[in-house]
């Protein structure tokens, strides 16, 4: 089994509106897309997932519809709305740069040492 | 926050929907999950098993995922609405006396702001309002707000300033549609008047400065009201006839239905080409269009694109004496020779409004008495709600132990108040049109539609600022004070009762609401003096018992030439008549408006000091005028029938008021002496002075002509001993009807025409004395409920009291006690803010001091009666309780 790391907070949002972002998804599959996009290295808490996607919906960042599962049941799909397509990109980008900047404190240090 | 806020109605609208969703997205991740972990090699129970456990609480998440929605935000209001919704059904008494006390509250603000906006606040419905200025003509020390129209021609063909300058005028004439007759307000425009202000027809056409140069005189444009009124908003409007005094008018179109002229408080029904108009105006020949001293036209303009107003203002002031001194110089004569005389433009963009002029200062003084009996109405409720709170300290008390948040008690509490409030809000919407009828029908001024209640948006929004400000005004602080009561301690305490901390605020609440209603006391005690002083000053003339008459010859079509001589045989027919015991003729005191100049007059040998007002204002008399109208003869004689003069020439005598006698004349007798005007005259008698316009006005130097027995001046006529006016009113009318069939004469009594210069402070006297009552009624309210609650919340107490041998005359004393203790706080708060705020109304006042002593110490008495009373009926049941059931009960 792989070392898996912890979900830093704030970042379930992202990873939720990353894995709609190609295709719709229902709440299970989004579970499975996180944990494949990846690479088993992140999972998040079933209990969690659901609260985060009506908050997401509520805010407009994300819609939903109801439509048939690949075993033939009735399913509640997300997809990204317009809105949710901006805060994506936007997020990705205070991310990047976080991890930039993170990245570059942490070599620093480790020379230093 | 769109997105937020569809998602927060369908949580409101479609909950079920939503949970039922909420089940099935859940248990189709259970299934899924469970059958991927099948797959994976478990059994199905044991997959299922495995699924769940994974999966953590489903309730808890479940209640996360509506919590992420806002949910428990609306069940929660949703509880206290139910709650609040319960509460207001269950006591339908406290209900009823809080909705009522604020619908009156609200409805009389909402009322007297429906008049206050429309006429003083609102800007016209017009073009870019904030670009049209009035052009006043200033004759020091008066204004004028209107002109001649040769004046305003000369101005609008020789000053460049504005790019557009129009002008109305008009007065009330009968109209007649159909067989439908009625009185209508009736505007001459200038051709340019439509398409200056920027309106558009809601039908046909307007006038059009084609109209003005064609010289149309046939066509009529009407409001939307008389459309909708006297058409029934028949479609094919247009064409069909409206009939003004005897002249009919063909309608070309109709204005829009937000467009009410341009002068606030007299709407047009019909707008007329200004040559149109000359068919109905009184003056005939020449016309009113021709008469270079009759000030009728009010003028306004828009600047030209680039001129600043300081610029406009300057040139205006520059140029206009120097085009003046080219104009007839008649038109001067109504000007002292000492005033100078120029325009100046002010803020035209809330149009003109004589109504305006003369009422806005008293409706003021109505706004601040309301928003004074909306303070009352909101401590009132306050009151109640917190006497009830009182009641309900042990129920939040022990909540407030189980451990209800405080802001949720809080919450629960306004939902309540805000809810009430609610309901106050919409019943004062109905009220203000329903108070306003009322107050209408007490003050009887039928022909003043512009108090009439009118709702638009800034009335809506009024309503809604209101509502909000009760909810927070009675429910904030009865609120935090029942939450903010420590609950071990409320409950330790058998009985309930205020501490002294709480019993404290409530106290300030009430004094307040008595200081505040001992203010509209105040206020309207003041008012009523005020009229009261009115109505017993002498004019100088006998008020009482004189009747008078204006025939409209004109509108009959009767030739002026032989008008003078109906008037005298109707005149010679009222002098035969047993009933009447003198009748004659002249301008009668208080029938004619102010039309705020004189004429110049001089006597020689009297030196004009610099400034000094050499102008006198102009009568007209018939022989027995004066013994008519009773105004004594001090020296000379009275016109006799010789005196009279023929139309057109120039009268040799003149009688002269005791005023102008001891101005030009001091100490010497005037009669035999020369006065200029325009030619010597003689003066060969001088009356007491009387008071002309107003009876506020003081006495002016009054010239009078002999009559010339032409025209349209008022008949006067005085009953014989022990008959009633209404009589001589009866014959009057025969008399015209026996000397000139068809002529429609105006006939009241004189009283009538004094009453009605005095509308403006009867309004104020008795919308003030009907706020005065509201107030104190509803702060009687705030105190009885306050007392009662206090006496039952001591039953105990008084039950030992008369135990131990109190007699109930002491326990009632001891309750009045109370009661008269909150009373003199609320007058001692409200005695120093009366007389601040009667400061404020001086200038409506006449001939009583703002800080009157009698006044104050009445209304004062007033409200300790007032204590006294509220408390009577709670101190008589505290008398009678029987000790041994107050001691048995808890």
């Amino acid at each position: 089994m792989r070392k898996q790391a912890e979900l830093l907070p704030g970042t379930l949002d992202l990873l939720i509106l990353k894995a709609v972002s190609l295709d719709r998804q229902h709440g299970y599959g989004v579970l499975l897309r996180i944990e494949q996009i990846t690479g088993g290295a992140l999972t998040v808490e079933q209990n969690a997932l659901y609260p985060a996607l009506h908050r997401l919906e509520h805010q407009g960042l994300l819609t939903s519809e109801w439509g048939v599962s690949d075993n033939n049941r009735r399913a509640k799909y997300y997809r990204l709305t317009a809105a949710g397509r901006r805060r994506l990109g936007e997020a990705v980008d205070s991310w990047n740069r976080l991890v930039a900047a993170m990245s570059a404190a942490i070599k620093t240090r480790t020379k230093e040492a | 926050m769109l997105a937020r806020l569809r998602s927060l109605a369908r949580m409101v609208f479609r909950r079920s929907a939503y949970e039922e969703e909420l089940r099935e997205e859940l248990e189709f991740h259970l299934n899924e999950r469970a059958s991927h972990l099948a797959d994976a090699g478990l059994d199905r129970r044991e997959a299922h098993r495995r699924a769940r456990v994974e999966f953590g609480g489903v309730e808890r998440a479940k209640e996360r995922c509506r919590d992420a929605r806002g949910a428990r935000w609306i069940d929660e209001l949703s509880r206290n609405v139910v709650c609040a919704l319960r509460s207001v059904r269950k006591n339908p008494g406290f209900t009823a006396v809080a909705v009522i006390s604020l619908a009156l509250g609200i409805g009389a603000n909402l009322a007297v702001f429906s008049v206050l906006h429309r006429l003083v606040l609102a800007k016209l419905p017009v073009r870019d309002p904030d670009h049209i200025y009035q052009v006043n003509l200033i004759a020091t020390p008066t204004k004028l707000y209107a002109m001649s129209y040769p004046r305003f021609e000369l101005l609008r063909d020789n000053v460049k300033i504005f790019s557009s300058l129009f002008g109305w005028g008009g007065y009330t004439y009968e109209l007649t549609v159909g067989d439908r007759r009625q009185p209508a307000q009736v505007a001459a425009v200038t051709g340019n008047y439509f398409d200056t202000l920027g309106v558009r027809p809601a039908l046909g056409r307007l006038l059009s400065p084609q109209d003005e140069q064609a010289r149309a005189t046939q066509i009529a444009v009407i409001s939307y009201g008389l459309w909708q009124t006297a058409f029934g908003g028949d479609p094919a409007v247009v064409g069909r006839n409206v009939t003004l005094a005897d002249a009919t008018f063909a309608v070309v179109g109709v204005t829009p239905p937000e467009f009410n002229g341009t002068e606030p408080g007299a709407v047009p029904a019909v707008y007329l080409p200004l040559h149109g108009y000359e068919r109905v105006a009184p003056a005939r020949a020449p016309t009113i269009l021709q008469r270079p001293g009759m000030s009728w036209f009010h003028v306004m303009g828009r600047l030209a694109g680039d001129v600043p107003l300081a610029t406009a203002q300057a040139m205006l002031r520059e140029q206009w004496p120097r085009i003046e001194k080219s104009f007839p110089a008649q038109a001067n004569l109504q000007f002292g020779r000492n005033t100078r005389y120029f325009m100046v433009l002010e803020d035209g963009s809330r149009g003109y409004s004589a109504v305006r002029q003369e009422f806005s200062q008293a409706i003021l003084v109505l706004m601040g008495l309301v928003a004074a009996v909306f303070l009352i109405a909101c401590a009132n409720l306050a009151t109640l709600l917190f006497v009830r709170g009182a009641g309900r300290l042990r129920e939040m008390s022990i909540r407030f132990a189980l451990g209800a948040s405080r802001a949720h008690l809080v919450r629960q509490w306004m939902t309540e108040c805000v809810l009430l409030s609610m309901l106050g809000g919409v019943a004062g919407l109905i009220a203000a049109r329903w108070l306003t009828d009322l107050l209408l029908y007490f003050v009887a001024e039928a022909d003043r539609p512009w108090l009439r209640f009118q709702a638009g948006p800034m009335v809506a929004l009024l309503s809604i600022a209101l509502t909000v400000a009760a909810a927070l005004l009675c429910g904030l602080l009865p609120a935090l004070r029942a939450t903010t009561a420590r609950p071990e301690e409320t409950l330790r305490s058998q009985s309930g009762a205020l501490t002294a901390r709480r019993g404290f605020v409530a106290q300030g609440v009430l004094a307040g609401q008595l200081a505040t209603s001992l203010v509209l006391v105040v206020g309207a005690a003041l008012f009523s003096r005020t009229m009261w002083n009115l109505n017993s000053v002498s004019g100088g003339f006998d008020r009482k018992a004189v009747v008078y008459g204006i025939p409209d010859f004109d509108a009959a079509h009767i030739p002026r030439d032989r008008q003078g001589d109906l008037v005298k045989e109707a005149l010679e027919r009222l002098d035969r008549s047993p009933l009447i015991a003198a009748a004659s003729m002249g301008s009668t005191p208080m029938v004619f408006g102010d039309s705020g100049s004189g004429w110049v007059i001089g006597v020689a040998g009297y030196e004009l000091a610099a400034g000094e007002d050499n102008t006198a204002w102009v009568n007209i008399a018939s022989p027995g005028y004066f013994n008519v109208l009773g105004i004594p003869l001090i020296a000379g004689r009275d016109f006799e029938e010789r005196d009279r003069t023929a139309a057109g020439t120039r009268t040799k005598v003149i009688i002269i008021n005791e005023k102008l006698a001891r101005h030009y004349f001091a100490g010497r007798n005037p009669v035999g002496e020369k006065l200029t005007y325009g030619t010597p005259m003689e003066i060969i008698g001088v009356v007491t002075d009387t008071k002309n316009t107003s009876l506020r006005a003081g006495h002016r130097d009054l010239v009078y002509f002999p009559s010339s027995l032409v025209g349209s001046n008022p008949v006067v006529a005085r009953p014989a001993a022990g008959v009633a006016p209404r009589v001589v009113e009866a014959e009057m009318r025969a008399a015209f009807a026996a000397v000139a069939k068809d002529v429609p004469v105006k006939i009241a009594p004189l009283e009538e025409a004094v009453q009605r210069s005095l509308s403006r402070d009867r309004l104020v006297a008795q919308l003030s004395a009907a706020f005065g009552l509201l107030g104190i009624l509803l702060a009687s309210i705030g105190l009885y409920a306050a007392i009662a609650h206090s006496v039952s919340s001591r039953t105990r107490e008084i039950g030992i009291r008369l135990a131990i041998g109190a007699k109930a005359r002491d326990v009632i004393r001891m309750v009045l006690r109370e009661s008269l203790r909150v009373t003199a706080i609320g007058v001692m708060i409200g005695l120093p803010l009366a007389m601040a705020g009667s400061r404020l109304i001086s200038a409506l006042l006449f001939e009583v001091s703002p800080s009157d002593p009698p006044t104050l110490v009445i209304s004062a008495l007033f409200l300790a009666l007032t204590g006294i009373a509220a408390a009577w009926w709670p101190a008589r049941r505290a008398s009678r309780l029987d000790p041994s059931t107050t001691l048995r009960c808890e």
